[in-house]
């Protein structure tokens, strides 16, 4: 007993020592960490109105950073005014800034030890859009002990800046890459890198192409449209699906025939994107099919058919008739909820 | 017998410090991993609606007229591109509905809600004249599972969130609790945050504008043990998807899996009643489906500042504990339920639930042997030293792990005031929580009922 005893005494008292010395360094490291940061807000007082001058007008010389607290100062600075101010003029002189005083400082970042600091490195360069540090860029990629994290901000950088072989960094890309990634990389092409991904649709697999069809829709290429109109004539329903789902989000006016056949298909979300559509190309001879549909069994569809009918010219006429003489209970129910609705935006 | 009885809380106690040292190791990898990290650069992208899911933030209130004001007035100002509040008034007796009236110009609409989940009636539904997106339920009274359930059948997005009624987020949180949901493209089915004591920050208008700690030794130690809990509990048994409890003071939820495992049950615990049957279906459905705590999402609740309150809560919160593990007592050390069966049940149910029962023997084996003198004056000793390792050491360890990697305190002296008290946690605090506990095992054996309520101050100034 005596021999736990000491060993016991001997291991709390070892704990504490290990404690309290960490408790000292923290304490230190704060109070240093307090005076580190009022020294980066005094250069950033100092730096405000010649970064501003610069940035607005160009016309001023920007003191080189020499301190790792005035490189810090100056970049929150640039990134501050370039959330604020972007627009074209701005954003290359901050460019030709970051890429004049911040390459060397951003390439040890890239080289941290800590994932932190390199991400934020990455996040400053796409920022900044600092091409000049694409081999870096690529050389990081190829490394093996690379996070998804990081693989997924080098591709969105890729992308941005338009690279080459990005078509075979898309093919390499695993099972941790998800359609939201895939979304933010194609966001970041341009029309040519993008019709170039279309043109290879089938080529993707499943993540990329359902990204693809979601980002015609999302960034309104119109370009694509009739690409879409193929992919609603796919047997898979959910190429279907996106695909009018996307025409939706550009207000694409389908026929009423073919759109016809959307609102009856037996996949209610099909019916449902089908009525979505409808609500933003407001197509008369639509009505007695959407009416029909203000009595689905399925909610979100009777609720989209009554909104759909709200959209039509003359919606609270329409929705008023349901209301009073349709022959089912929930159909009544939503038309009156949508005639309150069209009445709260009139 | 004492010597038996002894080496028996001895031996527990060195597993149960085993497996939080265990909790304790992973939690500082992947804590520090993100160390530094931009706190904005990551979500900015999430602020485009395109690309998020529109939430519905759900705000059960009982006669909450004191905190609901800052309660709703936070969530108007949070950060996030499409979402909408659903304040559910559960038949509260003071002047909740009222206060909501006044300050939100409510007006009364007409709304199909679809019934998915059983619910007491729903008397009335009222919308914002000056916030289209804020709407209030006025229900009959069901208790908090009840107005939840309400809330759900109410709501419109794919995703649900619950607040409680008596908290204020801060105004990134939702985009951060919600990044884990659109990363893994929907096989994140739930996502809790992180939830902080708001006694002694300043907080105006609903929104938390300085950091501070109570003078208070009861808050304080609550503090820390929101610490402990939340950094080294929560992030250890997130990593390897064994997390049970997603608390109800903040959490985001699938509305179609809650709807799918039928909803908020009328349990004490329900949030972590929720969790295990979201566990259980995922199982039994064999599908791949995560549930995730993010440690920086910051909701501040407010903590209870006198012993009966605490000790009404504690009681409360360890009757839940029991009443969750019962109904899923199937689970308990079940193959088929994987490590939700084989780990996370069993650490519920002989660390989590009976920990304080042993920890109580051992006090207890303390004091008879320090009366019985000589002979057992050693195992006194052994048992001593050994809560001191079990309590003071990891709660001091849980501060220096804050100030190391997550740093919300800004004040030194709020880190050395945490970092002293953490260090007399065994020689009261635990004791104190410990019998409470003990208590709330009596309440449920005697089948005691009733919710201990508050009395709440009100965060906000």
């Amino acid at each position: 007993m005596l021999n736990e005893l000491v060993f016991f005494t001997v291991i709390l008292i070892a704990l504490f020592t290990v404690l309290f010395a960490i408790f000292l360094y923290l304490v230190v490291r704060k109070r240093k960490d307090g005076k580190w940061k009022r020294e980066v807000e005094t250069y950033k007082q100092l730096y405000e109105p010649v970064l501003f001058r610069y940035l607005a007008y160009g016309d001023e010389q920007v003191p080189a950073p020499s301190s790792s607290a005035q490189h810090v100062a100056m970049m929150e600075l640039l990134d501050h005014f370039m959330r604020v101010l972007a627009n074209g003029g701005i954003k290359e002189r901050a460019t030709t800034l970051a890429e004049m005083y911040f390459v060397d400082y951003l390439r040890a970042q890239l080289a941290h030890r800590r994932l932190g600091r390199r991400m934020n490195a990455l996040f400053f360069i796409e920022d900044f859009y600092l091409c000049s540090l694409i081999h870096e860029l690529e050389a990081m990629y190829e490394q093996k002990q690379l996070t998804t994290m990081e693989k997924r901000q080098l591709l969105k950088m890729f992308a941005l800046f338009q690279h080459p072989h990005v078509y075979e960094y898309m093919k390499q890309t695993d099972e941790s890459f998800t359609q939201f990634d895939y979304r933010l990389i194609l966001s970041r092409m341009d029309d040519h890198m993008f019709t170039k991904m279309v043109d290879h649709f089938f080529d993707w697999n499943e993540k990329i192409q359902y990204a693809l069809i979601d980002m015609i829709g999302i960034m309104q290429k119109l370009a694509h449209v009739s690409f879409l109109r193929t992919l609603l004539r796919h047997e898979q329903s959910e190429y279907r699906i996106r695909a009018l789902k996307a025409l939706a989000e550009i207000a694409f006016p389908l026929d009423s025939a073919q759109l016809r056949i959307h609102l009856h298909s037996p996949v209610w979300q099909e019916r449902l994107m089908g009525l979505r559509l409808c609500a933003r190309i407001r197509q008369y001879e639509l009505v007695e099919t959407i009416k029909e549909l203000v009595k689905d069994r399925v909610f979100s569809v009777r609720s989209q058919a009554a909104e759909a009918l709200l959209r039509m010219p003359n919606g609270l006429a329409i929705l008023e008739q349901i209301a009073q003489t349709s022959d089912d209970r929930y159909a009544r129910d939503m038309a009156l909820e949508w005639l309150e609705r069209g009445r709260e935006n009139d | 017998m004492i010597k038996l009885a002894a080496m028996f809380v001895f031996f527990f106690m060195i597993a149960v410090i085993l497996f939080y040292t265990f909790l304790l190791v992973v939690s500082l990898v992947q804590l520090r991993r993100m160390y530094e990290l931009d706190e904005w650069e990551p979500y900015e992208e999430m602020l485009d609606v395109s690309y998020t899911k529109p939430v519905s933030i759900l705000v059960p209130a009982y006669n909450e007229e004191a905190g609901i004001f800052a309660t709703v007035r936070s969530l108007l100002s949070i950060e996030y591109p499409e979402y909408e509040i659903v304040v559910i008034n559960d038949g509260s007796t003071d002047d909740t509905l009222e206060r909501l009236k006044n300050d939100f110009d409510l007006i009364p609409i007409k709304r199909v809600i679809r019934e998915q989940l059983k619910t007491k009636r729903v008397r009335a539904v009222y919308r914002s004249r000056k916030f289209s997106h804020l709407f209030v339920i006025d229900k009959e009274n069901g208790g908090k599972a009840d107005a939840l359930n309400a809330g759900i059948n109410f709501s419109t997005y794919p995703y649900v969130c619950s607040i409680d009624g008596d908290s204020v987020i801060e105004r990134r949180a939702f985009l951060k609790v919600m990044k884990p949901i659109v990363d893994s493209d929907e096989d994140v089915i739930a996502s809790g945050g992180s939830v902080r004591i708001a006694n002694g920050c300043d907080i105006e208008k609903g929104e938390v504008v300085r950091i501070g700690l109570s003078r208070q030794p009861l808050v304080i130690m609550q503090v820390i043990e929101y610490l402990r809990a939340f950094l080294m509990g929560r992030i250890g048994l997130s990593r390897h998807n064994l997390l049970l409890i997603v608390s109800g003071a903040f959490g985001v939820f699938s509305k179609q899996w809650v709807i799918r495992a039928g909803g908020y049950a009328h349990t004490v615990g329900e949030d972590m009643e929720l969790v295990v049957r979201l566990h259980r279906l995922i199982k039994e459905t064999n599908t791949n489906k995560k549930i995730v705590y993010v440690p920086d999402p910051v909701c501040w609740t407010e903590a209870p500042e006198s012993m009966t309150d605490l000790r009404k809560q504690r009681r409360r919160w360890h009757r839940g504990l029991l009443e969750s593990l019962w109904l899923h007592r199937r689970m308990w050390f079940n193959p088929r339920y994987g490590s939700i069966g084989l780990v996370s049940m069993p650490y519920f149910l002989l660390i989590e639930f009976l920990g304080p029962v042993v920890e109580l023997l051992g006090y207890i084996l303390i004091i008879v042997s320090l009366i019985l003198g000589d002979v057992y004056i050693e195992f006194a000793i052994l048992l001593f030293l050994v809560s001191v390792l079990y309590g003071s050491i990891f709660s001091m360890a849980a501060v220096l792990l804050e100030e190391w990697t997550v740093r919300k305190f800004s004040g030194v002296s709020d880190v050395v005031r945490l970092f002293f008290y953490s260090l007399t946690e065994t020689l009261w605090y635990r004791p104190l929580t410990v019998l409470w506990r003990c208590e709330g095992i009596i309440d449920a054996l005697l089948k005691r009922k009733g919710w201990g309520e508050m009395k709440r101050k009100g965060v906000s100034k």
